[in-house]
C-alpha cells in the first residue's frame, strides 16, 4: 500500500514538472575539460572517458531508487539507439549501489550501454554535480559542451539536433582522407 | 512484467483516475504565484505546489514509515532510520521553469514558521558528521547523502531536482515556509502558508 501510494506522489510530481523543459541542455562555455571517469561496468569490464576521446559522450549520474532518473533512463536507451551507430556513447554512472542491486533493477529497466558502478562515490565527487540525476555532454576533445540537471526527454528532437551538431563538427574538423 | 514497472503501471493509472475524480482541494495567493494543495484520496498524503514567475516547488508529505523503509532499505539500522523518520520530511522537486536567467537555492536561508518558532531545513551537511562519527555504512552515507534535495544549487533555465528536505517539526505540525532564492543578483521570497507535516497514525 505505501509503495503504491509513494509511487502516486512521486508520479504525480514527476509528470507534473518533467513535461515542461525536458528538451533543454544547458551549454557551457567556455568549455572546461571533464574530469576523469575510470569505472567498471556490471561485466567487470574498465571503462575510462579517455578511451571515446574523438567521441560525442553523454555521462548520466544515477541511482536505482531516484525516480527521475527511472524516468529518464529509457530515453536514454532510445537515444543510444539512435546515435549510437554514429558513434554517440553513453555511460551511465551508478552512485553508491552494487553489481546485483542495479542487475536486478535492469530487469525491469533494460539498457544496452555501459553501466558504470561508482561505488564509493569518489567518481562523483570530481564531477560538478550536486543532485542526481545530472548528465553531461562531452564533446570529441573531452571538454564538457553541455550540462542536464533533472531528467530530461534524451530523444527529443530538440536534444538530438544539438548533439548531431557535435558529431557533424567533430566530422567538419577531421582532416581531409589522402 | 517485473514488479516495479507493475506497480508503476498501477500506480500510473491510479494516479490518472485521481487526476480526473479529485477536485482540487485549495488554493491560496502567497506574495507572488499561488499555493495550490491536492490531497491524494488513496494515501490521504497532501501534495503542495507553488508556481512563482521563474520558480516552482512541490513538497509532497512522506509518512514517517516511508521514510522509515526508504533509509532501513539502504543500510540504516533501526535506530538511525528512526530517527530520520522523527523529523518533518517531505519530498521536494525544484524547477527553473523560466527562460530568463539562472537561480541560485540555499536552504540554509529557508524558514519555517511553526508553533514552535522559526527554524530552517536540515540539509546533508548537517547530517553527514554524525553519520560519520556514529560509524554509519559508506552506502547509507551515499544513499542519504544523495537522496536528500542538496543545500545549495544553481540551476538554470529548464533545470530541475527532487530530494527529500527534512524539516525539524514532529509529525502532523502545521507551518508556513519561506522561500529565497537569488536569481540575476536580486534576492527574491516567497512565503508557502498552510503546510503540514505528514501524520505518524495514519495507516
Amino acid at each position: 500500500m505505501y509503495r503504491i501510494a509513494t509511487r502516486l506522489v512521486l508520479l504525480a510530481i514527476s509528470t507534473g514538472v518533467a513535461t515542461a523543459g525536458a528538451d533543454t541542455l544547458t551549454a557551457i562555455e567556455p568549455r572546461p575539460d571533464a574530469p576523469p571517469l575510470e569505472l567498471e561496468d556490471l561485466d567487470g569490464r574498465e571503462h575510462a572517458l579517455d578511451d571515446y576521446h574523438g567521441q560525442v559522450v553523454v555521462v548520466n549520474f544515477w541511482a536505482t531508487w531516484c525516480p527521475p532518473c527511472r524516468e529518464e533512463l529509457p530515453s536514454l536507451q532510445r537515444l543510444w539507439e539512435v546515435l549510437g551507430p554514429d558513434g554517440l556513447v553513453v555511460l551511465g554512472v551508478n552512485v553508491g549501489e552494487d553489481a546485483d542491486r542495479i542487475f536486478f533493477f535492469t530487469a525491469d529497466y533494460p539498457v544496452d550501454f555501459p553501466l558504470l558502478m561508482d561505488r564509493d562515490a569518489t567518481a562523483i565527487d570530481t564531477w560538478p554535480v550536486r543532485g542526481i540525476p545530472t548528465t553531461f555532454v562531452i564533446d570529441p576533445e573531452g571538454r564538457i559542451a553541455y550540462r542536464a540537471i533533472g531528467a530530461r526527454e534524451f530523444d527529443h528532437p530538440a536534444i538530438l539536433e544539438r548533439l548531431r551538431g557535435l558529431q557533424r563538427s567533430l566530422r567538419r574538423d577531421a582532416p581531409a582522407a589522402e | 512484467m517485473g514488479p516495479l514497472l507493475r506497480d508503476t503501471i498501477i500506480g500510473g493509472l491510479a494516479l490518472a483516475m485521481l487526476a480526473l475524480a479529485t477536485p482540487l482541494a485549495s488554493a491560496s495567493a502567497g506574495n507572488t504565484g499561488v499555493v495550490q494543495a491536492d490531497t491524494d484520496a488513496t494515501s490521504g498524503l497532501t501534495t503542495w505546489t507553488w508556481r512563482g514567475e521563474d520558480l516552482s516547488l512541490q513538497l509532497a508529505q512522506l509518512l514517517p514509515d516511508q521514510t522509515r523503509a526508504f533509509f532501513r532499505a539502504r543500510g540504516f539500522g533501526t535506530e538511525h532510520a528512526d530517527r530520520i523518520a522523527g523529523h518533518c520530511v517531505f519530498q521536494a522537486v525544484l524547477r527553473n521553469h523560466g527562460q530568463r536567467a539562472a537561480i541560485e537555492v540555499d536552504l540554509h536561508d529557508w524558514r519555517s514558521h511553526g508553533p514552535e518558532g522559526n527554524t530552517r531545513p536540515r540539509p546533508d551537511r548537517d547530517w553527514q558528521a554524525t553519520w560519520a562519527q556514529e560509524e554509519l555504512p559508506e552506502a547509507a552515507r551515499i544513499a542519504f547523502r544523495w537522496a536528500l534535495f542538496p543545500g545549495e544549487h544553481r540551476f538554470e533555465p529548464g533545470d530541475w531536482l527532487m530530494g527529500m528536505v527534512l524539516f525539524d517539526h514532529p509529525p502532523d505540525t502545521p507551518f508556513d515556509l519561506t522561500l529565497r532564492w537569488r536569481m540575476a543578483g536580486e534576492v527574491r521570497q516567497a512565503r508557502l502558508p498552510g503546510l503540514r507535516c505528514a501524520d505518524d497514525q495514519r495507516e
